[in-house]
């Protein structure tokens, strides 16, 4: 008996006459992952699932196990199908028990009567199935209120589908279905987690990072490159800018306050993020950072931070606390890289006492002794680009 | 790529790789009793002689191992519970490697009790080390015979006195991974001729990684601290790394019988030494201490932190060492923190590792390398 995987949708079942543009993004990016994995998959839309039947080759549980990372899946069921009759269902109950309740001492049966038109109905069909998995399986009883195996007998349009049970999906919407946005991540814990989360709402990320060598080192390139991968896990390609800001650095340590210096850098880093944005059509900027957590991000230094520029900065991390930043970080598989001992472009000349209530207008006034434009442009002039694949692809 | 990281590992001797790949067509186990395992044996045996001669030590005194890492966990390991009797102190300093702490850090959560011979300045507090062994019940002492930092050599000869003058029953393992080869020639014997154990590495003397022994001196007997199959008469069980091993003797032998080597190394350090000061002046400073190896040194660029210094250097296709790391964030240093050169001197130093495949050239365009990192020097605008 072949294995199948069924991916459950979520909010894109609550979508009206828009509906099938979400399906379809949602299965063009299911598609993509498929397509990088050994054997071939068919996928197939219908009754607000996607089916993936695969090959020989295929490695069903494989496959089940990436779709937990494609946003828009809500859930993710690997299991077996068969005939739309109640013989063949039995039969394959039957064929299946050693691997559904390997080990279980107690179960239960739930049927879902998709097509109404089936002659069984629910309890019927639990009925006839419990007593089949009781005379397959030894050992094994009936409980209602607390099995350790829930047996699905799900009886849809074309076929019936028999599973225990699913894995939680990444959820959220499906990629690309919300346009773009330019990520302007670190080697930190927050900047991947703010990319995760707004990317979870369908936003394509492209990703910008600023380096300062040789006050910064590959080390610290390749381990945004590894948290970058871990974003394209999920998104799908990730297209990384890097621009060295070491220059801009030389020029406000040599000219401008100390105490404003991570401001500053920070307002440059805005405004080259939002050119390259414009560049590749993103239409806003993503930043990892949260409400009081450093000395930069004080109310005062944020509004002085998005006041040199024009484009919607989203932060999605604005309102949580470390710990709960850590947990999406561990979650999502970041949180190993983001700790590692390398140094990203911030902490090199960091002041030791920055300005906590910083002003626009003397911001300004210390760019007046730097020319603000030309950096910008010679740092732009100089990124490059790389495109980053995720683990599964 | 030029290379100055070889205590880290060393650029490998052509010959050894050649013995390597002559090795890797005797594919048989050793252990195996037909023709073909016979042959793979008389390569381990071949390059144990070569191995033993370079050490002056006899072949059965001498074990391999995966690393001087594991060499030196079964020593202190093994020892430190065949000893007992003698007491329960284990003697060893700041600025060993992490695989001899780590494990003192072990014993000790074993109830051992860990006493640290002071290093400041760089060099070790013999005194100390005498007062401690002849005021606390010692069962074992680890100290290493080159620092990987600094350079510094702790003689042997001298701890063995203070051992045997305070009249303690303590033994006496040595990491000799820096040292092995790379100490005077007058000092070549001394771990065989002081020590109870002694650690060596491949990868430090031009052979490949993942092979290092441990000397045992003739009459001890150490437990092992991997069981199996009984190879290398049964402290170290594991089918040989005949490859590894192989690459070793060769690398041993032509370290420690040919001059040039040791020559060649003496006088890259000096020239590098002449022209730093030449071209970098008092924007660089040195820690020597008065006993050291030629194969590295500790250098301080002012104001340039390690790491950046390193960067700077990586992105011109220079290997150096940062021996300190710029932030907290990545640990500190603890061999350098004990030397107590001070913070400023630790956040920006250096360590260049020479080779005897290194050339005076190399040298020079490392040291412009240098000079030109000085204009990353941390400069701020003081008026605000």
């Amino acid at each position: 008996m072949k294995y199948i995987v069924v991916l459950k949708y979520g909010e894109i079942v609550l979508k009206g006459l828009n509906r099938g543009r979400f399906e379809l993004l949602l299965m063009k990016r299911v598609r993509s992952v498929l397509k990088k994995l050994p054997g071939k998959y068919e996928l197939h839309n219908s009754q607000s699932t996607l089916i993936i039947r695969g090959d020989g080759d295929a490695d069903m549980r494989n496959a089940a196990e990436k779709m937990q990372k494609v946003f828009g899946v809500v859930s993710v069921c690997i299991g077996v199908e068969c005939e739309k009759d109640m013989e063949a269902v039995t039969r394959t109950v039957r064929e299946n028990a050693a691997e559904f309740f390997a080990g279980a001492k107690t179960f239960k049966c739930v049927a879902k009567r998709g097509d109404k038109a089936f002659p069984f109905i629910s309890p019927q069909i639990c009925d006839i199935c419990g007593g089949a998995v009781l005379e397959t399986v030894g050992n094994i009883k009936v409980d209602v209120n607390n099995p350790e195996v829930i047996l699905y007998i799900e009886i849809r349009d074309g076929c019936a589908f028999i599973h225990a049970g699913g894995a939680k999906g990444a959820g959220g919407m499906p990629t690309g279905s919300n346009g773009r946005g330019m990520l302007l991540i670190s080697g930190g814990i927050d900047s991947p987690v703010a990319g995760y989360m707004t990317a979870k709402r369908g936003v394509q990320i492209d990703a910008v990072y600023f380096e300062t060598p040789p006050y910064t080192g590959e080390a610290a390139r390749e381990k945004v490159e590894s948290l970058a991968r871990v974003l394209a896990t999920y998104t799908g390609t990730v297209y990384l800018s890097c621009i060295s800001v070491t220059e801009i650095q030389h020029a406000i340590a040599e000219k401008c306050s100390e105490r404003l210096f991570t401001l500053l850098l920070r307002r440059f880093m805005m405004r080259i993020a939002e050119k390259l944005a414009v560049n590749v059509g993103c239409s806003a900027l993503i930043t990892g950072e949260s409400i009081g957590q450093v000395a930069s991000q004080t109310m005062e230094a944020l509004c002085c931070t998005d006041n040199a520029v024009s484009m919607p900065v989203f932060r999605p991390c604005i309102g949580l606390d470390k710990e709960e930043i850590v947990t999406i970080s561990r979650r999502i598989g970041a949180f190993d890289i983001s700790t590692l001992p390398y140094e990203d472009c911030c902490a090199v000349f960091t002041p030791k006492h920055p300005k906590l209530t910083p002003t626009i207008a003397e911001l300004e006034e210390e760019e007046k002794k730097i020319n603000v434009d030309e950096l910008v442009e010679r740092a732009l002039a100089a990124r490059t680009v790389k495109r980053i694949d995720g683990n599964n692809e | 790529m030029i290379y100055f990281d070889n205590s880290a590992s060393a650029i490998p001797n052509p010959m050894a790789l050649e013995s390597a790949a002559e090795a890797m067509k005797h594919f048989a186990n050793p252990s195996s009793p037909h023709f073909a395992g016979l042959e793979a044996r008389g390569m381990v045996e071949e390059a144990r002689k070569k191995a033993a001669a370079a050490l002056v030590c006899s072949q059965t005194e001498i074990f391999f191992t995966s690393s001087g890492t594991e060499a030196n966990n079964m020593a202190i390991l093994s020892m430190a519970d065949k000893n007992k009797r003698a007491g329960n102190v284990i003697v060893t300093s700041h600025a060993e490697h992490p695989s001899v702490t780590e494990t003192f850090k072990a014993l000790e959560a074993k109830g051992y009790k860990a006493v640290f011979i002071p290093v400041e300045g760089g060099e070790l507090d013999y005194d100390f080390l005498e007062k401690t062994l002849k005021s606390e019940k010692v069962c074992l002492v680890s100290l290493m015979q080159a620092n990987n930092q600094n350079a510094a050599i702790t003689d042997l000869k001298e701890v063995r006195e203070a051992i045997t003058a305070a009249g303690s029953n303590a033994l006496f393992h040595s990491d000799i991974v820096q040292g092995f080869l790379k100490v005077p020639e007058s000092m070549t014997d001394y771990a065989v001729r002081y020590c109870d154990t002694a650690s060596l590495s491949a990868h430090k003397i031009g052979g490949l990684k993942g092979i290092g022994a441990l000397f045992v001196r003739k009459g001890l007997k150490l437990s092992p601290i991997i069981f199996g199959g009984g190879q290398e008469t049964g402290l170290r069980s594991g089918t040989e790394n005949v490859v590894g091993i192989a690459a070793f003797g060769t690398a041993a032998r032509l370290f420690s019988a040919d001059k040039s080597y040791r020559a060649k190394i003496t006088r890259l350090r000096e020239i590098f030494i002449e022209k730093s000061k030449d071209l970098l002046g008092e924007a660089a400073d040195f820690k020597i201490p008065k006993s050291h190896i030629d194969a590295l040194i500790n250098i301080s660029l002012k104001n340039v932190k390690s790491e950046v210094a390193m960067n700077y250097l990586s992105s011109k296709g220079i290997c150096v060492s940062s021996s300190s790391a710029c932030s907290s964030k990545a640990g500190e240093n603890t061999a350098l923190a004990a030397f107590g050169y001070g913070d400023e001197y630790n956040s920006s130093s250096l360590r260049i590792s020479f080779s005897p495949f290194n050339t005076e050239e190399e040298v020079e365009i490392l040291v412009r390398e240098l000079k030109n990192a000085l204009a990353f020097r941390i400069k701020r605008n003081k008026a605000k």
